[in-house]
């Protein structure tokens, strides 16, 4: 395993005592695989690993363990998580307009990479730099390398921002969120590179999303993650046709699809996921928007339980198949 | 970028601003009640007659402006009354490299201890540090310069004994620091709380979560991705700084008996010397406008989006 997360616990300070984010995370993700983890906002899916790799905000707290290659993530050092980062370990984040920084040219700011950890010239690091454009087919890289972020599309950014998390050919990328700003076709085309990758370079993905339909086509399994826990994993195929947690099976529903007449309603889970603040510890935190909800659930945690090779389910409702 | 046109574009302007400024201060120094020749002890009317006709002021205003125009379209900015033996020219020649030297060297202190402070309290955000440091800049920036100046005097020059309390002397660095410090208290306080307010701004940009998850160490962060966007405001605001450095620098004068230029200017407004009152106008009009169209090219520099714009 290239890396195994357990018990992963994430909190920050907030007025009246700490609000814990993520409460006791367990996954892991092979090398050439990918991992995905879906949840709503707020469900601790990105601080679960932004955590892991020393990127949390100020203040916070992270215990349990996280091991990548052998070595322990959780309480390393600042520095050695540095060398981690942009290294063997790729980060990729939502687009924005201001993701990149604005008063330095492409190029500075991927040669930069290559010089920080590989000890690279300048001229050398452009070089390779421009190669990795050319590897992510990038119409044009060297008008590419002497353009500010402003001039760039959002589509481009983004492919800018992976070709930067690829310099150092990581052994595992992480991707938050990495389509949710862009439209379908560039969405298309940028999952795409990332299925390349996973099989060509054999690169670990781990990939972020609240979005089923992009998780669909690339995820070999998939983390559903509810108020800080993982609720359900599973293969991806089996996920999607048999999901056993009630949280999953409404997130299914309320899917978009293309088989469904476009007037039919989409159906929504009721209520609204729980303020990380008043999750309670001790009995399943989707109880007050489950339909199958039963008095034991209030009782106590559901432990997860494995209804079949690989798909582990926290829910009392799930009995083994 | 179009450097030409733009340059050319921004000298006009300037020339139009001092223009409206040299006419407004014209009209009102001549508006203002009193002249040149009015004392405790009225002057002989014959002899003020006199005196009026030698420096043209029994000659309608638009005569004297038109006058005044032209003499200082050959670089003359005219006789002094203050000094009936010298010109504004010679005068302000006397003070300028005093002046500038003050002005300079407390820009050049205000800037580098502001920012110095500004970052410190914005990677200390919220702690002690954090609070004291800013709360002795609102101090700073609450503090006129006739409260701190005397009060520099008294603690340094008098019980400490470690600087003259005033004068040039031999213009050695110990005349200098008192009122460098005191030009630079108040400027040092306002450009530290704008750096401060823009770091903690900058500090929370996407850019710096993508810089930090490349790996880049901390210091490389800050320096070469926090820095140079945070620094923006604080360019903005050396137009200002200036300003409030010149107009600080006549009342530090004036404490610290400085032979500098601002001296020239209290005195002048007192003895209603307008040549050398609207000389000193145009000498402070002129550093301030070629300093803001400095900040407009720095701007440019530092951030490639204003670049596209001009």
């Amino acid at each position: 395993m290239l890396l195994v997360v357990s018990g992963l616990r994430v909190s920050y300070p907030a007025p009246g005592g700490r609000v814990t984010v993520v409460r006791g995370a367990d996954f892991a993700v092979e090398s050439g695989e990918c991992l995905a983890i879906v949840g709503e906002s707020g469900s601790g899916k990105s601080q679960a690993l932004l955590a892991t790799l020393g990127l949390a905000g100020p203040g916070a707290e992270v215990s349990g363990s996280a091991l990548f290659e052998g070595e322990e993530l959780v309480g390393m050092p600042s520095r050695r998580l540095q060398q981690l980062r942009g290294d063997r370990i790729g980060l990729v984040f939502q687009d924005s307009i201001t993701g990149l920084t604005p008063h330095m040219t492409v190029g500075e700011q991927l040669a930069e990479v290559l010089v920080v950890h590989r000890g690279a010239g300048r001229q050398a690091a452009r070089a390779e730099a421009r190669e990795m454009l050319e590897v992510l087919q990038i119409p044009e890289p060297d008008y590419r390398l002497g353009q500010y972020p402003h001039e760039l599309s959002g589509g481009m950014r983004q492919r800018i921002m992976i070709a930067m998390a690829l310099l150092c050919r990581p052994s595992l990328l992480v991707a938050d969120e990495p389509t949710t700003a862009l439209d379908t076709t560039v969405q298309a085309a940028i999952l795409r590179s990332f299925a390349k990758l996973k099989q060509h370079a054999g690169t670990a993905l781990i990939l972020v999303s609240h979005d089923l339909g992009v998780v669909a086509g690339l995820a070999d399994r998939v983390a559903v993650m509810y108020a800080g826990r993982i609720v359900e994993m599973a293969p991806a195929e089996r996920l999607f046709a048999a999901p056993r947690h009630p949280y999953t099976q409404g997130l299914l529903a309320s899917t978009p699809r293309l088989d469904r007449a476009p007037s039919a309603p989409l159906p929504a889970i009721d209520g609204q996921p729980p303020d990380p603040a008043s999750v309670p510890e001790e009995a399943c935190a989707f109880r007050p928007r489950c339909k199958v909800a039963r008095p034991a659930c209030a009782a106590g945690r559901p432990p997860p339980v494995e209804v079949a090779p690989g798909h582990r389910v926290a829910c009392l409702a799930a009995e083994p198949a | 970028m179009k450097m030409l046109p733009f340059i050319l574009g921004r000298a006009v302007v300037a020339a139009l601003t001092i223009l409206v400024i040299i006419t407004a201060s014209f009209l009102l120094t001549r508006l203002a009640p009193g002249g040149p020749f009015d004392a405790e002890v009225d002057l002989d009317p014959l002899v003020k007659a006199n005196l009026e006709r030698t420096y043209g002021l029994d000659q309608p205003i638009a005569v004297q402006f038109r006058r005044y125009l032209g003499a200082l379209a050959r670089g003359d900015l005219g006789p002094s009354t203050t000094y009936p033996d010298r010109s504004v020219s010679e005068l302000i020649a006397d003070g300028l490299p005093i002046s500038l030297r003050i002005g300079l060297a407390a820009l050049a202190v205000a800037t580098s201890v502001g920012l110095a402070i500004g970052i410190t309290a914005a990677r200390a955000r919220n702690s002690v540090l954090d609070a004291g440091l800013m709360g002795a800049a609102s101090l700073g920036v609450a503090l006129p310069a006739f409260v701190t100046a005397p009060f520099l005097t008294l603690v340094f020059g008098i019980y400490l004994a470690w600087l003259p309390v005033a004068g040039w002397g031999d213009g050695s660095v110990r005349h200098w620091v008192l009122p460098v410090v005191a030009l630079a208290l108040p400027q040092i306080a306002a450009i530290s709380r704008l750096t401060r307010g823009a770091m903690l701004e900058t500090l929370s940009a996407d850019f710096v979560r993508t810089a930090r998850a490349k790996g880049l160490p901390e210091r490389r962060v800050i320096a070469v991705h926090v820095l140079p966007a945070a620094v923006l405001p604080v360019v903005s605001y050396l137009g200002p700084a200036v300003a409030g450095v010149i107009t600080g620098s006549v009342i530090i004068e004036q404490i610290f008996a400085l032979p500098g230029v601002g001296r020239y200017f209290v005195q002048g407004a007192i003895n209603r010397d307008y040549g050398l009152v609207l000389g000193v106008v145009i000498l402070y009009a002129s550093a301030l406008i070629l300093l803001n169209l400095l900040v407009d090219f720095a701007y440019g520099w530092l951030d490639p989006r204003a670049r596209a714009r001009t």
